[in-house]
């Protein structure tokens, strides 16, 4: 779920997300590591001072009056003992008044002879221990414990006084002693969390100015790119990675319009040749059609009105007259569709290849009605394509196979689809003709190129190389195979989609 | 007696002017024959400039290659023309470019004819002309721009 959020939101909400509580999280396990370690320290301190003053309070106070009595060989005597003991008690007494605590005497049948303590029975568990420490045989020292030890929230230090058999408890409470501590500890976790936040923050704006907001500006420059706009630079002077990434920018998208205005301008030249040509070729069909006009129609009219002055050997001469110029004429018009096949736009649309093939094949019966052709034509084969040329590469693919079955017995053509899928669809031609030899297949698309003797199939060999450039015009392929006295075949693989490549 | 209408020819090429003579006359057309040897001329007989009435021909034969004033300009006078817009025109041209056989129809022409080298295909497409000049002689509305 947080993944996912990470994964979707900005890059600026994400550092806002993660590194400010991170941070916050960091001071946070660091300021509670330091104040364990100063609470800790505190309460050594502590200790040393409790050491201290019990310390001072045997060698000097007790000792002393020990020594006194002992000196007048009283110190045996009960009473009097007592009462040197609780005199110097009560100057310890007084101490803690001061620097608080609780302060026992205790003698080795555990009996509390004073305390500074209403209550000192609550100690017991302690007294217990020292007893039992002391039972034990062990040197009777000073004697502190660490504070987990204690049953209760308790510092304590214990020291022996061997010459009255005394235990001297000296008692802290904890909280006493840190009760100041956290009072710090309160303002000092305070500081630390506003620090901590106020950092969060400035490493937040400091990655949004330096990471955030150029990765966007250079963002905002692919985006420009992508539309096609070129002229803007990122010009970044910064020289770390993103720097270097934009001055990297910089520099392909300097390339980018090179390339592209090299193109561009290439691509202007293309079309004013383009325009040239078609101008070129539109005078062409015009002005070099007018002479043939006049050598056919004027040798027709002189054949038809003077034919009678005329000898037969004049009248074969100008029926050749004629022939030659009607085949030029035939030649010029597959000139001009060849050209017209490779320019122009391209109208693509869905377009029902079987109409436009009977079509082309009803033409064909009505040119020659004494022919009887077996014509099959699959339904319903669609590619997208511009009618007007597909009809173009139809009329020669079939026209060929109606010329070269000419002299074929039982004469068959057929449309069949032989492969299709999402994309493609491919489509053979067939007939039972001439065919050709196969070893020539690879010549079949070149202009001019012939595979008969005009005299056996009369045409111009433009035509082949005709449907190829409309075949490729529109992404598609064109093969042929042949078998001479056998027939030919050719596939045509078209596109289905616009844009799309066979 | 009887007046008989008469054919307008726009052509430049009197080779073709002459063969398209020949062909009405084979077809039987015998009607009298008006040739305007440019757009400019063609416009003038139609639209004469002194104010005087316009010729009236029964079918206009008109080329598209033509010197100063292009056939489909004079086509599209014809058709915004009241008194001319119903004749019948057919265009005899050498292109079959697809460009200019849509600008034709869509400027109104009635008929076209590409001329081929091949003469015989040209007489029977004056054959049919003639024919549909007297089963019609009608023009349609024309949206041309």
């Amino acid at each position: 779920m947080l993944f996912r959020i990470l994964h979707n939101s900005s890059l600026r909400s994400k550092i806002a997300m993660l590194a400010v509580p991170a941070v916050l999280l960091a001071f946070a396990l660091f300021a509670s590591w330091v104040t364990q370690r100063q609470e800790q320290a505190f309460l050594n301190r502590t200790q040393i001072h409790m050491r201290f003053i019990t310390g001072d309070f045997v060698n000097h106070h007790l000792k002393k009056n020990y020594e006194l009595l002992e000196r007048n060989g009283l110190q045996e005597i009960e009473s009097y003992s007592t009462r040197y003991q609780e005199d110097a008690f009560n100057v310890l007494k007084e101490q803690l008044s001061t620097i608080g605590g609780v302060a026992l005497l205790v003698d080795v049948s555990g009996t509390i002879k004073f305390s500074s303590d209403p209550e000192p029975e609550r100690f017991r568990p302690v007294i217990d221990r020292v007893l039992v420490h002391a039972a034990s045989g062990q040197e009777h020292g000073q004697f502190c414990t660490q504070p987990e030890d204690l049953p209760l929230g308790y510092l304590f230090c214990d020291t022996y006084f061997a010459p009255w058999q005394l235990n001297i408890l000296y008692l802290i409470d904890r909280q006493e002693v840190t009760r100041e501590l956290l009072h710090d500890r309160k303002l000092y976790f305070a500081g630390a969390g506003i620090s901590a936040l106020l950092t969060g923050l400035l490493l937040f704006f400091l990655i949004n100015h330096f990471v955030v907001k150029r990765l966007t500006f250079l963002l905002g420059a692919i985006e420009r790119l992508r539309k096609g706009d070129f002229s803007g630079r990122l010009r970044l002077s910064a020289r770390d990675e993103i720097g270097r990434l934009a001055t990297a920018f910089d520099e392909m998208t300097e390339q980018l319009e090179k390339i592209t205005s090299a193109k561009d301008n290439f691509n202007h030249q293309l079309q004013a040749a383009n325009k040239e040509l078609e101008s070129f070729a539109y005078s062409v069909s015009h002005d070099l059609r007018a002479p043939l006009r006049a050598v056919d129609g004027f040798s027709q009219a002189l054949a038809e009105d003077y034919g009678d002055q005329l000898d037969v050997d004049a009248r074969k001469y100008l029926d050749y007259l004629r022939q030659g110029a009607q085949e030029m004429g035939i030649l010029i018009d597959d000139l001009l569709t060849l050209s017209r096949s490779t320019r122009g736009e391209l109208n693509l649309e869905w377009v029902d290849l079987s109409l436009i093939a009977r079509a082309v094949v009803d033409v064909l019966q009505e040119r020659n009605p004494e022919r009887t052709v077996d014509v099959t034509i699959e339904p319903d084969l669609k590619a997208c394509c511009d009618k007007r040329l597909i009809k173009v590469a139809l009329e020669n693919l079939f026209g060929n196979a109606w010329k070269y079955t000419g002299k074929t017995e039982q004469a068959k053509i057929s449309l069949t689809l032989t492969r299709e899928d999402d994309k493609t669809i491919e489509i053979a031609i067939a007939d039972n003709g001439a065919g050709f030899n196969n070893d020539y297949a690879g010549k079949l698309f070149e202009p001019f190129q012939r595979l008969h003797r005009k005299d056996e199939f009369p045409g111009s060999g433009i035509g082949l190389s005709t449907v190829q450039r409309i075949i490729n015009r529109h992404g598609g392929i064109i093969r042929g195979e042949g078998q001479v006295g056998h027939g030919a075949v050719f596939y045509l693989k078209l596109p289905k989609e616009r844009n799309s490549h066979v | 007696m009887y007046d008989m209408k008469k054919i307008l020819i726009v052509e430049d090429d009197p080779k073709d002017e002459l063969l398209i003579r020949r062909s009405l006359k084979n077809a039987g057309l015998i009607n009298p024959i008006v040739v305007a040897n440019d757009g400019e001329r063609a416009l003038d007989a139609l639209f004469p400039k002194d104010g005087s009435e316009g010729m009236q021909p029964a079918l206009i034969l008109l080329d598209l290659m033509l010197p100063r004033i292009s056939g489909v300009d004079v086509l599209k006078k014809i058709r915004t023309e009241k008194r001319t817009r119903k004749i019948p025109v057919v265009i005899l041209t050498s292109s079959d470019e697809p460009y200019d056989i849509d600008s034709c129809y869509t400027c109104g022409a009635n008929s076209y004819v590409r001329k081929p080298v091949n003469f015989d295909d040209f007489s029977k497409a004056v054959e049919r002309v003639g024919l549909y000049w007297i089963l019609t002689n009608e023009s349609p509305e024309t949206e041309c721009s």
